[in-house]
């Protein structure tokens, strides 16, 4: 197919998101390897976004796409009552990546039913309803992880009730930020004029991600991770874009050495090879689902073909030395941007970690 | 640069730009973003940051 007929047929049929149909202008891709990608026609982009910052470790992995093939040929699909090997293994290896003692899963589609699902979680353990979250902040398109959302996407959905939006410590490039300790001062405030003890959760992203890569000042997450134990409310960390080496880390949250209630991955789980999200929780949080049922389910929860593709990408990362690598290609990156900033008159802050 | 949840001339320039040159990222508002793939080489680094390095003389006019 070539670019052209490529583009005009996914116009007529297809819908592209969050955009007006006529005004969108997509790049045809016909194939990837690495940091780059191609055009039909072979005109070729280096992708400094990982497509949607998740093709963590780049594209055309051979050894990810093996698994993949081999999982498909032995077993594509089993329903969500089924055990699986990959489901097994995925489940066992990420308990060893997570913090603290978040050790149990529930895998979903992508980021956005992962975020729906904590905050059900959120609600079933604590009896509470009410859901703070930032409004610099991004969660899913979905209803409930829309609704937490802050930024302009969520405006043209209808609101839902029980969800609180508060200010994080950025507060634009001209306002710049608030200290941690300001920023903590609100946030308490806030948590106890709607009432404490009617909060079940708090979702924040750990690096606020398409709202700016806010990196929040130390001390922000471990204020939050106080608050929260004060007031018996469940701090769900979004490690969704942050995740799986992003920020050198395995998880971004571990910058801080904060253990949150639940954190919530998708994108960098499987470098997008197949979609596959997950929210993971603390062992006590699990053990509530010993005797009540748990709220939540779909048809390709825990797919065998994502589980697999799952387990191939963090192996990638682990015999190359992703995480590392990302520490120290991100200290040059950070190196290269202050360059940029001083040189360029344009350029008002640089943000990375 | 350009409003909240709003764009500028220069912002859309900055964007037609890079594809143009063959880099693809997110331009968003006031902002733009590099997240490669962490397997990335220095080499290609660079690559990337020449083009942003020029592209950025678009918005650079825009101050001036």
């Amino acid at each position: 197919m070539t670019a052209e007929e490529m583009v005009a047929l996914c116009k007529k049929h297809t819908i592209f998101e969050w955009s007006a149909q006529d005004a969108v202008d997509p790049i045809p891709v016909a194939r990837a390897q690495g940091v780059y990608f191609w055009t039909p026609e072979g005109k070729r982009y280096i992708d400094f976004n990982s497509q949607l910052m998740c093709v963590n470790i780049g594209h055309g992995d051979a050894r990810v796409v093996k698994a993949i093939q081999d999982q498909a040929a032995t077993l594509a699909y089993a329903n969500p009552f089924m055990a699986t090997e990959p489901r097994a293994r995925l489940g066992a290896k990420l308990a060893t990546l997570t913090p603290g003692d978040i050790e149990v899963f529930f895998f979903t589609n992508g980021g956005a039913e992962a975020n729906e699902n904590a905050i059900k979680i959120a609600r079933a353990v604590t009896g509470r309803q009410k859901i703070l979250a930032r409004y610099r902040s991004y969660h899913g398109g979905t209803a409930a992880a829309i609704a937490a959302t802050g930024d302009p996407r969520r405006w043209s959905q209808p609101p839902m009730p029980g969800i609180i939006h508060v200010l994080d410590p950025y507060h634009g490039i001209e306002r710049g930020w608030d200290d941690a300790a300001a920023a903590l001062a609100c946030l308490e405030e806030v948590i106890v004029l709607e009432g404490a003890h009617t909060i079940a959760g708090f979702i924040l992203e750990s690096v606020t991600g398409t709202n700016g890569i806010l990196v929040p000042p130390d001390g922000y997450m471990q204020g939050v991770r106080a608050l929260c134990d004060k007031y018996g409310i469940l701090m769900i960390v979004d490690e969704v874009m942050a995740g799986f080496g992003r920020t050198g880390k395995w998880f971004a949250i571990e910058h801080w050495n904060v253990v949150p209630d639940l954190i919530t991955m998708a994108k960098g789980l499987t470098s997008a090879y197949v979609q596959l999200g997950a929210v993971g929780v603390r062992r006590p949080i699990a053990n509530h689902f010993g005797k009540s049922p748990f709220p939540g389910g779909l048809t390709y929860n825990s797919h065998p073909l994502a589980c697999a593709a799952a387990l191939a990408a963090i192996d990638v990362m682990e015999q190359d030395g992703l995480v590392e690598r990302a520490r120290t290609g991100g200290e040059l990156m950070a190196r290269m941007l202050a360059e940029l900033a001083d040189r360029h008159p344009s350029v008002g802050a640089v943000r990375s970690i | 640069m350009a409003p909240f949840n709003g764009t500028s001339p220069e912002m859309t320039e900055l964007g037609k730009f890079f594809r143009q040159e063959g880099l693809y990222t997110f331009v968003r508002w006031n902002y733009f973003f590099t997240n490669p793939p962490l397997s990335i080489t220095e080499a290609e680094l660079r690559e990337g940051f020449a083009i942003i390095d020029r592209a950025l003389m678009i918005t650079d006019k825009a101050v001036q």
